[in-house]
Parts: structure tokens; sequence; C-alpha cells
């Protein structure tokens, strides 16, 4: 697959978001391009998805952001993950585990 | 929390909206940036790696904004846009902006003073709080007639009764009231004289001090006293040194102990509260000591037929101690102090107040729709444009809308600082005349500004509404691909070529009575009343004698008592040469009443003024008898009853007979006739001033024969007008029964009449404020049309100028059609007036008002003459209102417009 699955995506791009975040802070070019990275160019981020759904868990609490210098030595904007957000993560990966394998269950075995 | 956080990033959202839009600038750019090094990297060179990266990326403030609508503020942001853009097409249309918001701020500013105006009657609760477990004790009668509890039988009630809690006595009086050692300052005001537990009818605070507290220990030494807010301000000048200072109640000496804000006034406005157990009756005659006022409230678990039974026991017990006053009054009656003290107008008044408000902004937002259907069907090609970019439906009525209410706004700002300067200069003319003035003061309440903003939304609505839906309905490509003429035709047509008719009529109309009044006061002569003596000479006062306890039992020696003590008092002092009592207001007003003669035409009621008067009245006002002789002192409710009649009487229901003689039966409204024949004994000169409505002359009867309350007291002196002698009679007033009120002050008959024909004027110049603004409204709405029209024609004018038309055609083109539509206006507005003369004339075909008027008088010339100025005064105006949008367009330079497409 060479185009985004959006369908897919548009549930679960808060995850990835909170995902990727977690281990670095990373601002919003970065973020899409890791996506598209892991997935093998499967996924790509429409920057019309990207930047609201950062803004969203920036107003729900989850991500919190601070100005930095970028590679290229321009100011720009990273976010990194809070303690809820953590905490968010952790749940939504475990739901995700347990989903996606319920799933997995039925196409194998139904 | 979370809701905390959410308002918290949306309020941050809201007034950070232009730092957070500028980071996020920052970060879509950086986005680009490297998306285009990507390119770059990848082989593209600098120019088409830019152009890819923007294009990858997708529109730059599309994004922005899909990112601004996760923020939350969307409604709040588009609202303030909204108002933002509408605030930016006041400024573009400059002219009309103007115009509306005059309009506005008049429909607005009248209706927030009918607001305040009628705010008094409304709030008339006095600050008293009752349930349904208060009740009103009083005796029963069998009939809608009262009869209260008088004190020793309050105080056995109080002391036995247990279905009810701890009663509350009060009886309403007047006080004439000074500080100590201003006794020439000496003003009367309404108070009561209360039990210490009256208090307790309210959970209003005193401002100052405290109220009553225990029952009879207190009052021993001192009596204690709670003024108002108003008398605090009268007496104290709001000193709080009030509190503790000594006030002089009819000659008696009164701690203040307490001030009640001016919410509280229970029971009727009073000014002063006197905690009292009538001790000073204890002892007296039952039949001479004060009635009480009785308030109980219904003990818990208790009903009010259980409550009845136990007060008509105790009712009973004291028709047996007391046969000689209470024999009659076995049953108590309850009433509920909800309905007793209720303000049973107010549903009325309210309805009144709301109607009329929004008949006032009706006709504002009449004008200002006529100006938005202008202003939006110039804009017809702009929305047109919009929605072809996108714009949806709602969105197109919410420009138009938000239009109607920035403008409704405005008018709302201005149009209660109009109300403020407005209630300030009637308040200020009124209080020449009388007390009323009071009720005028406009503060800017919360409720009043709230009301403000309703009617602004209100008006902004209703305006704009209609012009909304129809700019949201035009069809794009009609008016994309047509010209300005035939798009905008959509929005000019009949509607509005109706609300001008009907604005012409209605300001027709209004002009029409505001004329008429004028030429009735006016041409009649009615404002300068002939009186066949000198109305410096008399001084008067109206007298309730209700007030004092012992007067309001009727007994004509009491009265005759009355009056011969005043009249003692009065005489031979300052110049004063008779005193006289009359029932007829100020010596000026007739009292209704009817007659029928004894042997001529005998079933036939007649219609006369029905006076009750002293015997000294004709010296008061220094005229002599026509013939027989005047009523006197021997004239008592023992010997035959006499009257004497007056001129008016004389000419209209005597022609060819001599009164004197006569008998009358008399009967007063909704009153029996009297019992006894009345025998005419003589004839008075007329006392009333001429007036242009007929007259049916006047029968005056001794007082001592007939009861009445409200007497007007008379003094003819030398010099009525000296204050001296003013407070002379207060005085006398005072000394002889303190309790007696007097309503409107002591004035002369000059003095009073010049009150009178104030009202007059002020109604007259508040009637043509009236009629003014009616036309003035009516003429901006016309000259808002006119001039849109002509615009829209501008290019059409040019090209026939430049083909040889002149400007007078120009002007013929422009005028005819709009002339047409102002006559047809004054043709309704005539037809609807046309019908008033037929009404006043016709009274055999069942017109009743030609009735009222003398036959002498010339009401089809009044009515002529108002017509004719109305139609000259609306053509004039509405011809002046198309005159500058007409010279503009007949001064179009063709090659100017040609040019400009």
């Amino acid at each position: 697959m060479k185009k985004s699955n959006a369908e897919l995506l548009h549930g679960t791009l808060e995850l990835l978001i909170l995902r990727l975040i977690r281990s670095k802070k990373r601002h919003g070019y970065e973020i899409a391009k890791q996506i598209q990275a892991f997935s093998k160019d499967t996924l790509v981020v429409g920057q019309g998805s990207l930047y609201p759904a950062l803004h969203r868990l920036e107003h729900k609490g989850l991500i919190q952001s601070s100005w930095g210098k970028s590679e290229t030595g321009r100011r720009v904007k990273f976010y990194e993950p809070t303690e809820s957000g953590a905490a968010q993560l952790k749940e939504e990966v475990s739901y995700w585990e347990e989903f996606s394998g319920i799933i997995n269950l039925i196409i194998r075995e139904g | 929390m979370g809701l905390w956080r959410t308002a918290k990033y949306r309020i941050r959202a809201l007034f950070g909206a232009e730092r957070l839009d500028s980071e996020m600038d920052g970060e879509m750019r950086f986005h680009i940036e490297m998306l285009a090094r990507e390119y770059e990297a990848d082989g593209l060179d600098p120019k088409a790696a830019k152009k890819k990266a923007h294009v990858d990326f997708g529109g730059l403030e599309k994004m922005k904004e899909e990112t601004r609508d996760s923020w939350g503020t969307r409604v709040v942001v588009d609202l303030i846009r909204g108002f933002q853009f509408g605030l930016r097409l006041c400024l573009r249309y400059k002219s009309s902006s103007v115009l509306s918001v005059i309009v506005l701020s008049i429909g607005i500013g009248i209706s927030v003073v009918i607001y305040i105006a009628t705010a008094p009657f409304l709030e008339f609760s006095s600050g008293a709080e009752f349930d349904e477990r208060h009740l009103f004790l009083e005796w029963e009668t069998g009939s809608s007639n009262r009869k209260l509890l008088n004190s020793h039988d309050f105080k056995v009630f109080r002391e036995e009764v247990e279905s009810l809690g701890d009663l509350i006595g009060f009886q309403t009086s007047s006080g004439w009231i000074h500080l100590p050692g201003e006794r020439d300052e000496v003003e009367q005001f309404n108070g009561a004289f209360v039990t210490s537990n009256f208090f307790s009818l309210t959970n209003i605070t005193p401002l100052l001090g405290r109220v009553f507290l225990s029952r009879q220990a207190d009052f021993e030494k001192t009596t204690e006293i709670v003024i108002s807010d108003a008398l605090w301000n009268e007496l104290y000048s709001r000193d709080e040194a009030a509190v503790g200072s000594v006030v002089i109640v009819n000659d008696q000496e009164c701690v203040v102990v307490g001030v009640m804000p001016k919410e509280f006034g229970f029971p009727y406005s009073q000014k002063f509260w006197i905690a009292s157990e009538w001790k000073q009756f204890d002892g007296a005659r039952r039949d001479k000591i004060p009635n009480l006022s009785v308030i109980g409230k219904l003990t818990h678990g208790v009903s009010i037929d259980k409550a009845r039974l136990e007060l008509n026991t105790l009712a009973a017990n004291l028709a047996v101690s007391y046969p000689e006053t209470n024999e009659q009054l076995i049953r108590v009656r309850l009433s509920l102090c909800k309905v007793i003290y209720g303000n049973e107008g107010a549903g009325s008044i309210l309805v009144l107040r709301y109607a009329a408000s929004i008949l006032v902004l009706l006709v504002a937002c009449v004008n200002v729709f006529q100006v938005l259907v202008s202003r939006t069907a110039g804009r017809s090609h702009e929305l047109a444009v919009r929605c072809s970019l996108g714009a949806k439906r709602n969105h197109i009525m919410w420009q138009v809308v938000v239009d109607g209410l920035v403008l409704a706004g405005l008018g709302a700002l201005l149009g209660i600082g109009l109300a403020a300067v407005g209630l300030k200069v009637i308040s200020a003319y009124l209080s020449r005349f009388t007390t009323l003035s009071g009720m005028f003061d406009l503060s800017l309440e919360p409720r009043v500004i709230l009301f403000a903003g309703g009617a602004a939304v209100f008006s902004g609505l209703v305006a704009s509404l209609l012009p909304a839906w129809r700019a949201s309905k035009a069809n794009t490509f009609d008016v994309l691909k047509d010209d300005s003429k035939s798009s905008s035709s959509v929005y000019i047509g009949r509607l509005s070529k109706a609300i001008v008719i009907s604005q012409v009529a209605f300001s027709s109309l209004v002009i029409f009575f505001c004329l008429s009044f004028l030429f009735f006061i006016r041409a009649q002569g009615a404002d300068q009343l002939e009186l066949p003596y000198s109305e410096k000479t008399v001084l008067t006062a109206l007298l309730w004698l209700g007030a004092d306890d012992q007067l309001r039992k009727g007994d004509p020696q009491d009265l005759r008592q009355f009056y011969r003590e005043l009249d003692q008092r009065l005489t031979g002092n300052l110049g004063v040469y008779a005193v006289a009592l009359t029932t007829s207001d100020y010596g000026l007003g007739a009292n209704g009443g009817q007659f029928r003669f004894d042997d001529i035409d005998q079933d036939e009621w007649r219609d006369a003024g029905l006076e009750v008067v002293t015997p000294n009245l004709l010296k008061v006002y220094g005229l002599d008898m026509i013939s027989g002789e005047m009523i006197d002192d021997f004239d008592t409710s023992d010997s035959v009853p006499v009257c004497v009649v007056d001129e008016e009487f004389v000419a209209v229901h005597c022609k060819g007979v001599d009164p004197i003689g006569l008998r009358v039966k008399v009967k007063r409204w909704q009153k029996p006739e009297s019992a006894d024949w009345i025998t005419i004994v003589g004839v008075i000169p007329n006392l009333k001033p001429k007036t242009p409505f007929p007259s049916s002359g006047n029968i005056l009867v001794p007082y001592t024969q007939m009861r009445s309350w409200q007497p007007s007291l008379l003094v003819g002196a030398i010099d009525a007008g000296n204050s001296e002698l003013r407070r002379a009679v207060r005085e006398s007033l005072r000394n002889t029964a303190p309790s007696v009120q007097i309503f409107g002050g002591v004035q002369t008959v000059e003095e009073r009449l010049g009150v009178f024909f104030g009202i007059m004027e002020s109604s007259f110049k508040a009637g043509g404020v009236f009629g003014v603004s009616a036309l003035a409204v009516s003429l901006i709405g016309l000259y808002s049309i006119v001039a849109f029209t002509t615009a829209q024609r501008r290019k059409e004018f040019g090209i026939r100028m430049a083909v040889g038309a002149d400007k007078w055609g120009i002007a013929q083109t422009i005028l005819k059609p709009w002339v047409i539509t102002t006559a047809l206006g004054l043709a309704l507005g005539a037809l609807l007036i046309a019908f008033l003369p037929h009404l006043l004339l016709d009274s055999g075909a069942g017109g009743p008002m030609a009735s009222l008027f003398d036959e002498s008088f010339d009401l089809m010339g009044l009515v002529m003459k108002s017509f004719l100025l109305t139609v000259l005064i609306v053509c004039f105006a509405n011809l002046m209102s198309m005159i500058a949008p007409t010279w503009q367009a007949a001064r179009v330079n063709p090659m100017d417009v040609i040019r400009d497409e």
C-alpha cells in the first residue's frame, strides 16, 4: 500500500503521536516522518490531520509543547507527553493490543 | 479539572488567538521548509522543491482554519468577527447607518421610558411578604364594606387566640413631623401606629439601627419610631446620627430607633412607624377608640376554618361582654393578605407596558427594515460572489442579521442616553406641577439595561430577518450575470411601498390628533378659563377626613365641630374673611350626580352636579345670592332638608319656572337616592369656570345633611398666596384634627389652574414630540428607499442625460412613483381621519362624542383646520425627504457614469 489508509489512521493518529513522542521530544514534521518511516511509507499523515490532532492532544492536557531549536537551527515547537498523556498511552496501547488480538483471532479462526 | 482545563485553554485561544496563530504559522512554515529540503535532497531545484512542498502540504490558510477549529472557539470567534463585519458595514454606509441608529434610539429610548414609568405601579409590593397563611382579620358585615377591629377587641383576640400566631395590629395615620426647635418647618407625612412585631412581616433589614424589640416594657417611658429612607433624607439629610435622636410627631417626642430602606413602605408608602399599644385609650369608650388593621399567621397544622371557628367563639364572648358595641359583631372575616395587599392591576399594566413598548419598537423596526432592504439589495453582487465561493445560506443570512443587530446595539446605547436625558427633562418639568415627578428617576439598574438589550435584539432581528431571508434566496447566477437594477428590484417591491404608504398614513393620523388637541385648547380659549371671582383670593386644600377616627364615623356633630373650630382659628387672621368646605375639588371640579323633580317629570332622572358645602361658601368668593336664601347653620340633619342651585341649573332645568320652593331627590354615583325630598331655597351665581363642555348646573346641599369624606377647604383672604397664611392653614388643621390628611398641598386657585394648564401643556408637548417623531421616522424610511433606488439607476440617468434628457425630466422620473406612493399613504390617512367627524358630529346615528360638546362649539371647523394643516405638513415633509436624492441624481455627469462600469 502506497497511499495512506485514511480510515485506519483516523482513529489511531493520537495514539501514534503519543507513542512517538514518548521516548523523545519531537516536532510536527518529525512526527509525520516517523509515522511514514515506521510504516514503511504505508501511512502518510496529511498535515490537515496532524496539526489539529496535536492541538487536540494539547487541549486535553495529554501533551505539552515547548519551543526549541531544530536540526536546521530554526526555532520550532517540540511536543512531549505529560504524565496523564503517558498514562493515557499505556491504557490505549493495552486496549489496542487487546482489540487487535481479538480481530486477528476472528480473522484466523472465523 | 477537565472542565477547568478546557475553559482555560479556550480562554487562552480566544484572547491569545494572535499569538497562537503566529506560533501555528511558524510551525507549519517550518514543516513546508523541511519538505522542500527533502525534495531538494531528492534532486529537485530549490524553486521546484519549494513549490512541491507547498502543494504537498496543502493550503496553509486552510490548514490553519482546520487547526483553529480544534480550539473550540469557532462559535465565539465567528460571532466576534460577525460583529466586526457589522461595524465595518456601518462605516461603509455611513448615512443610512446614522439614520437607522437615530430611529432605533428613539424607539428604544421611548420603550425604556415606558418601562421605567410603569415600574412604580408594578412594584407596588411595599416590602411586606405574605404567603398563604397570612390572614387579614375584620368583622363580617355581609357586604364588601369593611369593618375593622377596634384596639380593645384586638387585644382580646391577641391574648386568647391560639390558631393564629402573634397578631399584628396597625393603624394608618398622618403625622405632623418636625425636628426639635424647628416647629416652623413642620410637614405632614403618612405613617402608621404599629405593634412591636409589625416588622416580622418583612425580611428587609433596616438601613440603620433596628426595628422594635419587645412588647410594652420599652414603651412606658419613650415612644419609639422607625422612619423611612425618604423621611431620613428629608429630615436628616441621611446623617447616621439620626438613630437615637428625637423627632416630634404631633407634638409628641419620639426616639428614632431605625431607618427602613426605600423598598419598605407597608402598608401604603408609609414614611414612619410608631410603636404603640394604644394605652392612652385604655378605659375609654369602645366606640371612641381607634380601629386597627389586623394580620395573623395561621399556626402550622391549623386550617383557616378552624381559625375562623375559634375567632367567632371569641367574638361571641365579646358580644356578651360588650353588647352595646359588639352585639352585631359575632363573625370574623378572614381574607388572604396576598389578595388584600396584592397589586390587582399589575397584570393589565404589565400587558400595557409590553404592548406599548413592542408597538413603539415595531414602528422603529419598520424603518430600519427599509434601510436594511436597500443596503442588502446594494450588496446583492457581493453576496452572490460569497455564495459562489461556498458561503452557505445561513452565512448569508447571518451577515444581514448581524448588520441589523449592530445597528440595534448602537441604537440601544444611544437610546439609553436619550431616555436618561428625556426622563430628567420630564421629571424637572413635571416637578413644577405635581409630586409624581419622582417616579421618573432613571437609574441604570441591571434590569433597565437588560430591557434595553432585549429591545435591541428584538429590533435587530425583526428588522433584519426578512431582508436576510430574501438575500439568501436570491438566485446567484441571475444576480451575477444581470445588472444591479434588475437584481435589486427583487428587493424593492410591493412590501416596501406598502410600508411607505402605512407610515405616511400613521404619521398623518398622529399629526392630525396633535393639531386637533392644540386647536381645541388654544382656539376655544380653554387655556384662559374665566372665573366669576379672583383666583388670587381663594386658598384651597384637599382634605381626607377619613384618616381621623372620629370624623370617619360620620357623626354630623363631629363634622360641625371640626368646621367650626377651623373657622374660628382662621377667620379674622392674616386677612381671612371666610372659610368653607365643599366636595367640589378645590371649588373647580364638578361631582357627578342625578336628580328628579317632585312635580315636574317625576320619573325622569336628570344629570346635575351635586356638592356638599358649608354655609360660608359665597363669602369665600365674595359673591351674593341671586335670589332666595343661602343654606346656613340652622340647616342641620334634624331640620327640613334644603339646598341651593346655581344659575346654570336654573337655565337648563327650570326654564320659565321659579326654582325656589321646588323639591328634588338626588343621588350620587352608585348610591341610592336621598330618602327625603330636598327643597330648593336659593339660587347662587355660577362658581365653575366656563368650558366647551355642556354643563347641567349644580345642586348644593348642607354638609350637615349629607356625609362626605373628601372635602376641599376654601379660605377666602385678601392675599391668599401669603406664605404665612399657608402655614397658618396647616397649623390650624394640625391643631384641630392632626390625623386629617392634606393632599396636594395648600395652594391658591390660581396655582391650581396653573398646574392644570401646565399638565395640559406638557401633554400637548409630549403629543407634539410624538407626532414629530412619527413623522421623522416615516421620512427616514422614505428617504432611504428613494436614495437607494435613485443610486441604482444612476447609469440609466447618465445615459438619458447624454441623449438629451434635462434635469427636470430626470427629477420627474424619480419623483413620480414616490409621489404617487406618498399620495396613497395620505389618502389612507385621510380615510381614517374622515371617520372622526362622523363620530363626533352625528350623535343621532350613534356617535356619542357629539354630546360631550356644547352646541356652540365649532367642532367641524376645528376638524377641517386640523385636517388641512396635516395634509400640508405631510406633503411638504415627504417632498423634502425626496428632494436630496432627486437633486443628486439630476446632477449626475453622464460622462462619469458611462465611463464608470
